[in-house]
């Protein structure tokens, strides 16, 4: 199977656009939820996004603007759910920290470290429960490995065999507080290994193995092989929360002679293996970076057009159901088909 | 699950011989172990993994064996369950059923026999029951089955020895529901759980004595019947509350405020709280049996209530 690396390039070069975009309107202080950058952690959305069929199931963290982007996630109700408009993806109910589309099966992230994977697993588990062809997968960040619920889950989704990856992006960070402060071992995919799991270890800008073990990974959990673990180390080039950035984040569109050779830019690295191997030129580069730029200014001007928040009672989304319920009549089992139904409605609202 | 594939039964000792109390004897053969899912002792991941089986428009039925093993789970039930369908804007829902036993007696201890049905009222997004009878106890688990929103139902060991005749066939009780169960003028009775069998007696005691009380199961602790007490207080003027769980912060405390707020120019006398000490379950069986809520003590405080401390000699020491 050849892979399109300039549609994974493209991916990448998009969110990374869109988390600058943010970055500079941020301050205007229109968009007021804690925000998780992933400024320098393009590559794993984009290549996970980029193998995912439409009807895989990803979940993701606080920090997930790219994973909701690669799954293709509507821009404008990323925007719209940033600035509290009812018109966001989560209704203006969850901010940058909730973000759900189930039109594309991005079925949501929890700001509690470590808190969707077993909800992932869940996912999966039903998945294997109707024998569907699916897979599941979830991301997860390196402290999320110091929470017990990742070897609870580890081991049930080993016990089950169920078809989901676990894609753990180490950017060694915790807030600000480094691995070594943090782990016995900096090395984080090996220790589940001895519980029989199948896992990678990809080293950071190692773009053409992230590609591989991602296409492998879900090719096992396709066929009923089980979960896998994906250990892809990065550098997170932003503040923690908020707008600030550090590192050449911007550079990527320029001649590799201003960028230095991209300082470990991850889209310098895909760039330059593209531009050498003659399958790009830099004029492709900037005229995808005009595309982009003038889709977000779209979709944010959009977005703002939409403020306010949804209806006047804060009580309307409690309770899914009433007090009293009915029995069915007997019937197929309600699934994933259903949902999809019910979340077109809500993208197409657009 | 007969009437809906979607249903599943997952739990520690569904093998077992005893079958979790025998609440899921039969299933196994009957379902197949896909349905009938042993857990791992991982309470946090299954309550996430029936999160996501949930949202995935499964309805999963969690059971755990002792409520105190719940507080492992709680991440996932409160900082998840409870929230999603809000936190992304109603378009997601987790029709969650998680049954909690209630350990009572012979030494169950302090992390054996907590009543939690307290702690977990306070989530909005949950509901909250604890049925005292058969009846009621089908009727409440269809309704939870079926319904879109993770509810939490609490289980009273000691009640498992309850027998009652009740219709066969599936019917479904209403959450939010008190049930009514002996009418009275001179004081309302609202038990929970495992002390509402002694309420009971307690109104037969004090109907020797003269004496009637109203008693009311509570049923639901969240939504709370408030209709229901209201109007029985009205009629009654006083109103004592027995709970199983502990009344500082607890649901005895939300009832009394409640009918405070309501009542408070019709009240013949101040509410009062009848409830387990405040201290964790001691083992020892002499004081394992005075820990909880008796007959003798409901009747005796309805009484005092009634007649004032001065007419009842034997009035309440707490
Ligand atoms: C259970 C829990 N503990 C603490 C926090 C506070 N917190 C938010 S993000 C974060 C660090 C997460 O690091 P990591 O999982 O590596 O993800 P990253 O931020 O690198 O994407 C912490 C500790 C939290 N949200 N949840």
């Amino acid at each position: 199977m050849s892979v399109n690396k300039v549609e994974i390039l493209k991916r990448m070069v998009r969110i990374r656009m869109v988390e600058l975009y943010i970055a500079r309107r941020y301050p205007e202080q229109k968009m007021r939820c804690p925000t998780h950058l992933c400024l320098g952690q393009e590559a794993a959305p984009a290549v996970c996004g980029y193998f995912a069929g439409g009807d895989d199931i990803f979940v993701g963290t606080c920090r997930s603007h790219g994973h909701y982007l690669a799954k293709g996630g509507n821009l404008t109700a990323l925007f719209a759910e940033l600035l509290g408009s009812g018109k966001g993806c989560s209704k203006g109910l969850g901010g940058s920290m909730h973000l759900i589309d189930l039109g594309v099966n991005f079925w949501g992230t929890s700001a509690i470290v470590g808190g969707g994977i077993p909800i992932a697993a869940g996912a999966a588990f039903r998945l294997r429960y109707e024998n569907a062809p699916q897979i599941v997968v979830v991301f997860l960040g390196d402290a999320a490995v110091e929470e017990g619920v990742v070897y609870e889950t580890v081991n049930f989704a080993l016990l089950h065999k169920l078809p989901l990856v676990f894609v753990c992006e180490n950017n060694a960070l915790a807030i600000t507080t480094p691995i070594e402060l943090r782990q016995c071992s900096t090395i984080l995919h090996d220790r589940f290994q001895t519980m029989g799991m199948n896992s990678f270890y990809v080293a950071e800008n190692d773009i053409s193995q992230l590609i591989e073990a991602i296409r492998v990974s879900y090719a096992r959990a396709r066929t009923g092989l089980g979960p896998t673990f994906i250990e892809y180390r990065v550098s997170r080039w932003c503040a923690h929360v908020g707008p600030a950035f550090e590192g050449p984040v911007d550079l990527w569109w320029q001649p590799p002679a201003a960028s230095g050779g991209g300082h470990g830019c991850p889209i310098c690295v895909l760039r330059d293996e593209l531009i050498a191997g003659g399958a790009i030129r830099l004029e492709y580069i900037r005229s995808l970076r005009q595309q982009v730029q003038q889709e977000i200014e779209e979709a944010y001007r959009q977005a703002e057009s939409t403020a306010g928040p949804i209806g006047q009672d804060p009580a309307a989304f409690v309770y899914a159901s009433g007090l009293a319920c009915e029995l069915p009549s007997r019937g197929p089992v309600r699934g994933i088909e259903f949902r999809h139904a019910e979340a077109s409605k809500l993208v197409n609202a657009f | 699950m007969e009437m809906d594939e979607s249903v599943f039964v997952v739990g520690q000792g569904t093998r077992d011989r005893g079958h979790i109390f025998g609440s899921v004897e039969g299933l196994l053969a009957r379902f197949g172990p896909q349905r009938v899912v042993e857990m791992p002792i991982s309470e946090n991941a299954v309550a996430g993994i029936c999160v996501g089986a949930a949202l995935s428009g499964l309805r999963p039925i969690l059971v755990l064996q002792r409520a105190d093993f719940s507080f492992l789970a709680l991440d996932q039930l409160i900082n998840h369950a409870s929230k999603f369908h809000y936190m992304f804007g109603g378009q997601t829902s987790v029709p969650l059923v998680v049954r909690l036993i209630v350990g009572k007696g012979w030494g169950q201890g302090p992390q054996h026999s907590q009543s939690l049905h307290s702690m977990f009222a306070h989530f909005p997004g949950l509901r909250v029951v604890a049925p005292a009878d058969p009846h009621t106890a089908k009727g409440l688990l269809l309704n939870a089955v079926f319904a879109n929103d993770p509810v939490i139902i609490l289980e009273g060991r000691p009640l498992y020895g309850t027998a009652q005749v009740i219709p066969e066939e599936p019917y479904t009780v209403p959450f939010g529901q008190a049930r009514g169960i002996r009418e009275g003028t001179d004081i309302t009775i609202i038990a929970v759980s495992f002390v509402v069998p002694e309420a009971i007696i307690a109104a037969d005691d004090l109907s020797r004595a003269g004496l009637s009380a109203e008693v009311i199961d509570l049923v639901s602790v969240n939504p709370l019947d408030i209709d229901t007490i209201v109007t029985s207080v009205q009629k009654t003027g006083r109103l004592l509350v027995v709970d199983t769980s502990w009344s500082y912060c607890g649901i005895s405390a939300e009832i009394s405020a409640v009918v405070h707020e309501k009542l408070f120019g019709e009240l013949q006398s101040p509410v009062r709280r009848l409830t387990i000490p405040f201290t964790p379950t001691p083992t020892a069986f002499e004081w394992e049996d005075r820990y909880y809520p008796t007959h003798v003590q409901i009747a005796q405080w309805a009484q005092e209530m009634i007649c004032g401390a001065e007419l009842c000699p034997t009035g309440p020491t707490s």
